[in-house]
């Protein structure tokens, strides 16, 4: 009886099917190398992201001591917070006091990335009048 | 069946080749990987060891909190009167010590610190410059002689 060939080769099939299996194998050997490879070697490291937020804190900390914040000038808060901010960072800031100023500027800020955001309450005494400012912020490497 | 052997024998080299450059890449993968690991590792403590520091000098007052006074009595330094503020008589006692007694403060790692202007033009410094494999940098903002200035540390060994 005749055995049904899969390819009508000269020797036969069996040179095909050792070759599609070591293709097989070969594909399944790399992957999983390579998987494991990317896997073990990329990764995730937190701890540089709390360098943004300790610049957030000492931004702010530093106008709020310097009365920068309390002045609730626009302008003057923007410019100072520029001046502060390292080249490679970004900031977006919202100001909002117990008379009903608000404040905003900065970028936009991006979801591809790590953001710090930060939280700091001030208070303006101006003679008798007392005003409390909470200033939020949102930080991000560019 | 001369031909059935050779075809035998090619499929054994091509398999024994395979199967080597899988066992070597392997090993390569298995030998570098803790080196990188390790690699990781230490950047991270010296991060931590950055962070920590430099919060300790600009966040608190030291321990006792009139250490300047007498400075024998140190257990744990800081820098400021008020959060983020330098104390000038804490910052003069405290680069007049000895590099030798400071460098306890980051053990097992080295210091170097930079007060800056922002114009990036260089207030004082103190410890040892990097000179070394390794090295982690982090700038905090502070006041300073009522200016507002950068406190770069270098931690590196």
């Amino acid at each position: 009886m005749m055995k049904n060939k899969f390819l009508k080769l000269q020797f036969g099939n069996k040179a095909i099917i050792f070759t599609i299996d070591v293709l097989v194998g070969l594909i399944i050997a790399i992957s999983f190398l390579t998987v494991s490879y990317l896997y073990l070697t990329k990764s995730t490291n937190d701890l540089p992201n709390l360098s943004v937020l300790r610049t957030g804190d000492d931004i702010f900390s530093v106008m709020d001591y310097d009365n920068d914040l309390q002045t609730l000038d626009s302008s003057h808060i923007q410019d100072t917070t520029y001046d502060l901010l390292p080249d490679h960072y970004d900031i977006y800031v919202n100001i909002t006091s117990s008379d009903g100023k608000i404040i905003n500027f900065g970028g936009n800020i991006p979801d591809d990335r790590f953001v710090a955001s930060g939280k700091r309450y001030s208070v303006k005494i101006n003679q008798n009048t007392t005003t409390y400012l909470t200033s939020r912020y949102w930080m991000w490497l560019k | 069946m001369h031909k059935k052997s050779q075809f035998a024998t090619t499929d054994f080299y091509i398999a024994s080749i395979i199967f080597l450059i899988l066992i070597v890449s392997l090993t390569i993968n298995l030998y570098t990987f803790p080196k990188k690991l390790d690699e990781g590792q230490n950047k991270n403590e010296m991060l931590i060891t950055a962070y920590q520091f430099s919060d300790s000098l600009v966040k608190n007052t030291g321990n006792p909190s009139l250490w300047e006074e007498n400075a024998t009595l140190i257990k744990v330094i800081g820098l400021v009167d008020f959060d983020r503020v330098l104390y000038p008589p804490k910052v003069n006692k405290f680069i007049n010590f000895s590099y030798d007694f400071t460098k306890d403060f980051t053990k097992p790692y080295e210091f170097y610190l930079r007060l800056l202007y922002y114009n990036g033009t260089e207030d004082l410094n103190y410890g040892m410059q990097f000179n070394g494999s390794t090295s982690i940098t982090i700038r905090r903002h502070i006041i300073y002689n009522d200016e507002k200035q950068i406190l770069e540390i270098t931690i590196w060994k």
